[in-house]
């Protein structure tokens, strides 16, 4: 191996991508590395989640980047996962890797040869990380690394057993030697027309540096990245292309052959020259637990277990956590406010963060147990058996099983589920995925669901269910019905006969470590943490300034006219009385000044931006039983729905710090009334109102997020825009359908 | 080399070729060839399904599909439609 400079990215620090095979055990070592020192970006340009972290070696200060690159069989991109990670590994420039660490399966060594025999193809400095060798062991089973070191042509080779951090801080090292080091390139031999066109194109190409890798792509890509780049740069190179083509297709029988069959022999041979004592296995644990767990009917019912005992934790253990995040943020209000006078300041700092975005972390307990929920699945490999078990069922629908990832992803967050969608290959599948995922019950609609259904839906019992917990489950059902029925409708509609492809592998189950499990955690909530402090933290100022003003001097002087009167009324009736007749008379006293707080407070609203906004928007939505505030809180909510509640606290007279576990806010809802129209002084929310209310943030696309996500993963607005439409299309007309039907009944 | 335990056998017993969809529970083969011309089939030979490898066909959905195979040393699900462009040798 020869020296020779690194590349170095534009921020000083040289850069190690890490590749393998998806199961190979990429993550946990890439985990191992990195530990916390994670950080979530996006790929320039195509705004792609990019995963990176830092490492150092022992008693040394350069720092090195390690990219974590989506697991891929091969450089011959077949999802959208893949394309990422052969664009990532061939990038050129800033942020190209100076070395690539190859993660690959000690106990799928053929398989996993194939994509470093690819590799070398791109002359780039590259070291093996052979996983799994315990497993190997326990098999009787061995892998001679130093000959296959030796057959890869001086390629390192460093076993690894990632969960107990052996042979970490070797591979740590020797990835940073490999910087500074020439790869001497490809193994496999190739048939004679393969090297002639390489050759043709070497030389259209000449003048730029073009590596094997990268020519390789252009001519076995058909309509692939590769070649469209070649192309644009080469635009005369098209008929020469074609014709290198058709001579290796007549010479091989079919082109992609002449690339995988001399790859596949050479991963082969070396894999039978280098693993000693193969015995014949008898069955493996794997085998002996998918006969329960893959059993026809035993299956289906552990996985609905599964599901129910996940979503159960949720629910139930997160509901300690969240009431004292709740205490605390409550706290810390007070605390930042208290020396603050009251006016426009003290109010966007009670109301507008700490009651907008505060109410945000709220969710943190949730996210985290179902973050630890997906990790385990996805680690222990059960996730894929999950696929085996509903892909039937999906396609239907025109789904796929892969789209049971996301989708169950979703009921936290669209976000991560639609970003989830990118191991989907056909492209019909992945976009219907994604356009029904964010019906999925969020994590966000729970609080407004909460709030409605304790307020107005009677706690009655039906032998062992109450209605509210039922009315709870029927709008979970809601979501996932309405789901399939939409994307019934789209099968047959816009995406018509498209051929779909289910291909997976059912890797060997793992123990998922707690290392693992706890980085993925930490790294999903720090990411959540930071969009409650950007995104949602500006939604919620502005929903506060448009609510706030114009804070009209004339409202508050004719409201301070009446509080004063009631101060000297009080002042003039409490020297007359004694004992317990005075408490009864201050109690009255303080609640009269209460209600008149409140009252100045929905004064300044109706006359706020907001309340006008609100009053000219009526119209919309009075077909669904509403006035103007809940319109306007609904409104309010198309950013990031769990804003509604913070909205209605502020309309409904209460201070936006009012939450969903204020039985002040559920009171002052019950109370509530029409403030004009036929109805005026008649109550407001009816549960008719309530149920249109949630049927309305079941199904309407409330969520800024999304829609930006969405545009980021189908690259195309109108996707993003027809979620959009259709979602709040749908959403207005259930809503105006559930309250007619309830209203008709009397409720 | 699990190619030639096969050929031995093959000495004794007729073989029948038939397509990877059609194989049941419990039956083993050996791959004899993938239609060629379709994305799938570059994407089957890159996972291990080559010409000459062992399967087994371990078990079908609850629903009776897609179905799962022992190739080699990997457990790979496929749809019936995507196991009919492979080709496999049964031994009776």
């Amino acid at each position: 191996m020869k020296s020779k400079p690194a590349v170095v990215t534009s921020r000083g620090e040289t850069t190690i991508a890490i590749c393998g095979n998806p199961n190979s055990g990429k993550t946990t070592i890439f985990n191992a590395i990195t530990g916390l020192s994670q950080k979530v970006a996006n790929y320039p340009g195509v705004t792609v989640e990019r995963v990176t972290g830092q490492f150092t070696l022992r008693n040394q200060t350069e720092s090195f980047t390690l990219v974590d690159i989506p697991g891929a069989y091969s450089l011959s991109p077949f999802s959208p996962d893949e394309q990422i990670a052969v664009d990532a590994l061939s990038s050129q420039g800033a942020g190209e890797p100076s070395a690539i660490i190859c993660v690959v399966d000690a106990t799928q060594l053929e398989r996993g040869l194939y994509i470093v025999l690819q590799l070398l193809q791109y002359e780039k400095p590259l070291v093996v990380a052979l996983t799994m060798v315990d497993l190997l062991d326990s098999r009787g089973t061995t892998i001679d690394c130093k000959l296959l070191s030796s057959e890869l042509g001086g390629v390192p080779v460093i076993p690894v057993i990632a969960p107990k951090g052996k042979g970490i801080e070797i591979l740590k090292r020797e990835a940073a030697a490999a910087v500074s080091s020439v790869q001497n390139g490809m193994v496999a031999v190739f048939p004679d027309e393969v090297e002639a066109s390489i050759e043709t194109l070497r030389k259209v190409g000449s003048g730029s540096k073009l590596s094997r890798g990268y020519l390789q792509r252009v001519l076995f890509d058909r309509n692939g990245a590769s070649e469209r780049h070649f192309l644009t740069l080469h635009p005369t190179a098209k008929p020469i292309l074609q014709d290198c083509r058709s001579r290796i297709s007549t010479q091989s029988g079919e082109l992609s052959r002449a690339e995988t069959e001399p790859l596949t022999r050479s991963a082969g041979q070396i894999a039978t020259k280098v693993v000693t004592a193969q015995s014949k296995q008898a069955t493996t644990i794997t085998e002996k637990i998918d006969r329960w767990l893959l059993h026809p009917l035993l299956g289906p019912l552990a996985l609905i277990a599964v599901m129910a005992f996940m979503f159960q934790s949720i629910f139930s253990w997160a509901q300690p956590f969240m009431e004292g995040i709740d205490i605390a943020i409550g706290w810390l209000g007070a605390m930042a406010t208290s020396s603050i006078p009251v006016g426009p300041l003290h109010s966007l700092i009670e109301d507008g963060i700490i009651g907008g975005a505060g109410a945000v972390l709220v969710f943190i307990p949730q996210i985290v147990i179902l973050f630890i929920g997906i990790a385990i699945l996805e680690d222990s490999g059960y996730i894929t058996r999950a696929a085996f078990i509903v892909d039937r069922l999906f396609r239907f629908c025109g789904l796929s099983g892969k789209s049971f990832i996301p989708m169950l992803s979703s009921f936290a967050c669209a976000v991560p589920g639609i970003m989830a969608t990118r191991t989907i290959e056909n492209r019909s599948q992945r976009f219907l995925t994604i356009l029904v995922a964010p019906l999925m019950t969020c994590s966000a609609r729970l609080p407004v669901y909460t709030i409605m259904i304790s307020a107005f839906i009677p706690l009655k019992y039906y032998g062992p269910f109450n209605l509210q917990g039922l009315t709870l489950a029927a709008l979970y059902l809601l979501g996932i019905v309405v789901a399939v029925i939409v994307a019934l409708i789209l099968k047959k509609t816009m995406f018509r006969a498209q051929q779909s492809t289910f291909m997976m592998e059912l890797p060997a189950y793992r123990m998922p470590t707690l290392r693992s499990v706890l980085t993925r955690v930490v790294n999903r909530v720090k990411s959540f943490i930071v969009r409650a402090g950007t995104i949602i933290l500006a939604i919620a100022v502005i929903v506060w300034a448009l609510s706030y003003f114009p804070h009209s001097d004339s409202v508050t002087a004719l409201w301070t006219e009446k509080i004063e009167a009631e101060n000297l009324a009080f002042d003039s009736q409490k020297e007359m009385v004694t004992g317990a007749t005075y408490q009864e008379l201050e109690q009255t006293h303080l609640s009269r000044l209460n209600e008149l707080a409140h009252g100045m407070a929905g004064d300044h609203v109706r006359n706020s931006w907001f309340g006008r906004i609100g009053r000219a928007i009526e119209p919309v939505f009075e077909p669904l039983g509403w006035d103007w505030r809940i319109s306007m809180a609904a409104l309010a909510s198309f950013p990031a729905r769990e804003v509604v509640i913070a909205v209605l606290g502020t309309t409904f007279n209460l201070g936006s710090d009012a939450n969903e576990d204020s039985s002040r806010l559920t009171d002052k809802l019950r109370a509530a009334k029409w403030d004009r129209g036929d109805n005026a002084g008649m109550p407001l929310f009816t549960p008719a109102v309530a149920l249109s209310i949630m049927v309305f943030f079941a199904l309407c696309c409330q969520c800024g997020a999304t829609i930006v996500t969405i545009r980021q993963e189908t690259a195309s607005w109108w996707y993003a825009s027809f979620a959009f439409i259709y979602m709040t299309t749908l959403a207005w007309f259930m809503a105006f359908l559930t309250y007619r039907v309830f209203n008709g009944l009397g409720l | 080399m699990k190619n030639q335990a096969y050929t031995s056998a093959q000495l004794q017993s007729p073989v029948i070729s038939i397509g990877l969809d059609k194989m049941t529970p419990g039956q083993e083969g050996t791959v004899s060839g993938i239609k060629p011309h379709s994305p799938l089939s570059r994407r089957l030979f890159e996972m291990g399904v080559v010409p000459g490898r062992h399967v087994v066909c371990l078990r079908s959905a609850p629903l009776r599909d897609p179905v799962a195979f022992q190739v080699g040393s990997t457990c790979l699900s496929l749809r019936r439609s995507e196991a009919s462009l492979v080709s496999v040798d049964i031994v009776d």
